[in-house]
């Protein structure tokens, strides 16, 4: 019985103990060391830290390390928070008073600049460059035994576009029922070799981290200063034999952008996957056209309070540059319901209709870190379950399905607007713009004030030759009357376009 | 050597660019600021910057982002 994440590691250490699991731009780790380090960081841990459950934090630099802290806390009976050294101080201040940490865990780097922020000595700090050696590795079994799969296994603050960070708590049962369908569907196995993006504070890390961990399968962490300077991303991934990307659009579009491909042929590459925003099609014709032995291409989505995914969309048809990739189906053991106004349910046969998607299954998270207010407001009975309570998820996200039985993304609820009598939304727009070769980059929002739609966009094009070209592709009442050419857009810590941001500053 | 210090500024105000000996290594130009500083230099210049060298030694110092202009042809003084 595999109640614990856990297992996967002990798995691995028995069938592959040394096949290198982890390694970034200086060092590996393999199965074995990596399970060997972590006991010995757990009992660390334990001489800190007396009972289980708590909240750790991780402040350590992206990598192979921080894969040592969080199996180390894991196996100390408590659960993890990353976060990213290159956090500004005050948003370390913030998570570290909500969470309210039991211990945080650093490196004697790292740990100077933490009591610089938080302007003391602080006598809860595990430095991992310190980490007495054990020898209890035959125990590790036992600390296991310990753990039920509804423990925590991290909590994640989403940076959230709507304000206040909520920490996201996500058990082992989320884990493993979503790494179980990951596994399946996109054929992960030891020969798998993924190119990590994402932060280690944001979802598409779970899978790249739990899938490399049940499988065998071995994880490339990518410098984060590369995306910096794509070409540095690609070399490192063909030097490295990485074959597998999961990655937020905004990494795909930046090399396709500076037109990267072209110079470096990534032939052993055969799947890309994406999810986190919208991916436009544009940028991804490009990488088709230049991957020679892609087999896979997935859009997913689905929430952090999701796991990770819980749509997903294996592309089995052209798309035009002006087309828009659709959700596509549940993933599998993951119930989705599409509910109007009066959470009414609507069905697959009813096309075109537009509802707020809902989840509910057994990769749902239990709700937020010490907010039982936001908790309650966004996890609410199921109405369709009339006989017995269950919780479902109400994403804020607006769908509907089409003719082909297909779920599309039409934007957040929040950005519905309410224009000249008729509802809108602002990402249709947006999926509109991006059809306009010379448009590269594109967002959309509403001037409260001033009753005008606006639109941010990057790219060598005149404001009033977008404005006939939307015309041309999308109602009258949805074409923006103010527009921004922009010489880059803002990204938000996750990598997504930073819509408060151009708000703030422009509007 | 003024007008990039300028441009620098005005990208990252919070950062002090001139006490610096190496922008990317001191973390002053994340991924968008490369962006933005990469299509600011073509405008301004009047140059196309290829993809191939946007490397953190290009845009490490104010010499190394000067010597990219001039290498595409960009009209700006060494000093």
């Amino acid at each position: 019985m595999q109640t614990s994440v856990l297992s996967y590691l002990e798995d691995m250490v028995t069938k592959l103990p040394n096949k290198v699991a982890f390694f970034d731009l200086e060092n590996q780790i393999t199965f074995l060391q990596l399970r060997n380090r972590a006991v010995d960081l757990a009992f660390e841990i334990q001489k800190k830290v007396i009972d289980r459950r708590n909240p750790i934090l991780i402040y350590l630099p992206k990598t192979v390390d921080s894969i040592v802290a969080f199996m180390g806390v894991l196996y100390s009976g408590n659960f993890y928070t990353p976060t990213d050294i290159r956090f500004p101080a005050e948003k370390v201040k913030s998570i570290i008073e909500t969470l309210n940490p039991t211990a945080i865990i650093v490196n004697s780097k790292t740990k100077e600049k933490l009591q610089q922020i938080e302007e003391k000595e602080l006598d809860n700090l595990i430095n991992i460059d310190t980490v007495e050696i054990s020898n209890r590795y035959g125990e590790s079994k036992e600390l296991i035994s310990k753990i039920l799969d509804v423990d925590p296994v991290y909590t994640f603050f989403t940076s959230g576009s709507t304000g206040t960070p909520k920490g996201v708590i996500i058990n082992n049962h989320n884990i493993i029922d979503y790494i179980d369908w990951a596994v399946d569907t996109f054929h992960i196995d030891e020969s798998t070799v993924m190119g990590n993006q994402s932060p280690f504070y944001f979802d598409i890390s779970t899978q790249d981290i739990y899938a490399t961990l049940k499988t065998g399968a071995t994880l490339g962490i990518i410098p984060v200063t590369y995306f910096a300077f794509p070409i540095k991303a690609l070399q490192f991934i063909k030097e490295r034999n990485i074959n597998f990307l999961y990655w937020v659009p905004s990494a795909f579009v930046s090399i396709a952008n500076y037109d990267l491909l072209k110079s470096i042929v990534l032939d052993k590459v055969e799947l890309i996957m994406f999810g986190g925003e919208v991916m436009p099609v544009k940028q991804l014709n490009y990488w088709k056209k230049y991957l020679p032995n892609l087999k896979t291409i997935a859009n997913v989505y689905g929430p952090t309070e999701a796991t990770v995914n819980c749509t997903y969309y294996i592309v089995d048809r052209e798309f035009k540059d002006s087309e828009m990739l659709p959700l596509g189906k549940a993933c599998e053991n993951t119930g989705l319901l599409v509910l109007d106004d009066n959470n009414m349910l609507i069905t697959d046969a009813q096309p075109n209709k537009l509802g707020e998607l809902c989840i509910y299954g057994s990769s749902l998270s239990a709700g937020y870190w010490n907010d039982e207010e936001k908790t309650n407001e966004k996890y609410i009975d199921n109405p369709c379950c009339r006989h017995y309570k269950e919780k479902i998820y109400l994403t804020g996200d607006l769908v509907y399905y089409n003719e082909r039985k297909e779920l599309v993304f039409a934007g957040r609820k929040d950005f519905q607007i309410k224009h000249s009598g008729y509802r809108i939304e602002l990402g249709e727009i947006e999926n509109a713009a991006m059809g306009k070769e010379e448009i590269i980059n594109v967002c959309a929002a509403y001037h409260q004030k001033q009753k005008q739609i606006v639109l941010f966009y990057q790219g060598n094009i005149a404001e009033d030759e977008v404005r006939n070209y939307l015309l041309s592709v999308i109602p009258k009442y949805m074409v923006p009357t103010i527009y921004y050419n922009l010489k880059a857009f803002p990204y938000n810590d996750n990598g997504k376009i930073d819509r408060k941001k151009l708000t703030e500053e422009y509007l | 050597m003024e007008e990039i210090y300028l441009i620098l500024e005005d990208l990252r105000p919070e950062f002090s660019f001139r006490e610096s000996d190496n922008f990317v290594e001191d973390g002053y130009l994340d991924s968008f600021d490369i962006v933005s500083l990469v299509s600011i230099l073509e405008e301004k210049y009047n140059i196309i910057i290829d993809g191939l060298d946007v490397l953190p030694e290009n845009f490490e110092s104010v010499e190394a982002i000067i010597k990219l202009i001039q290498k595409n042809g960009g009209n700006i003084q060494s000093i």
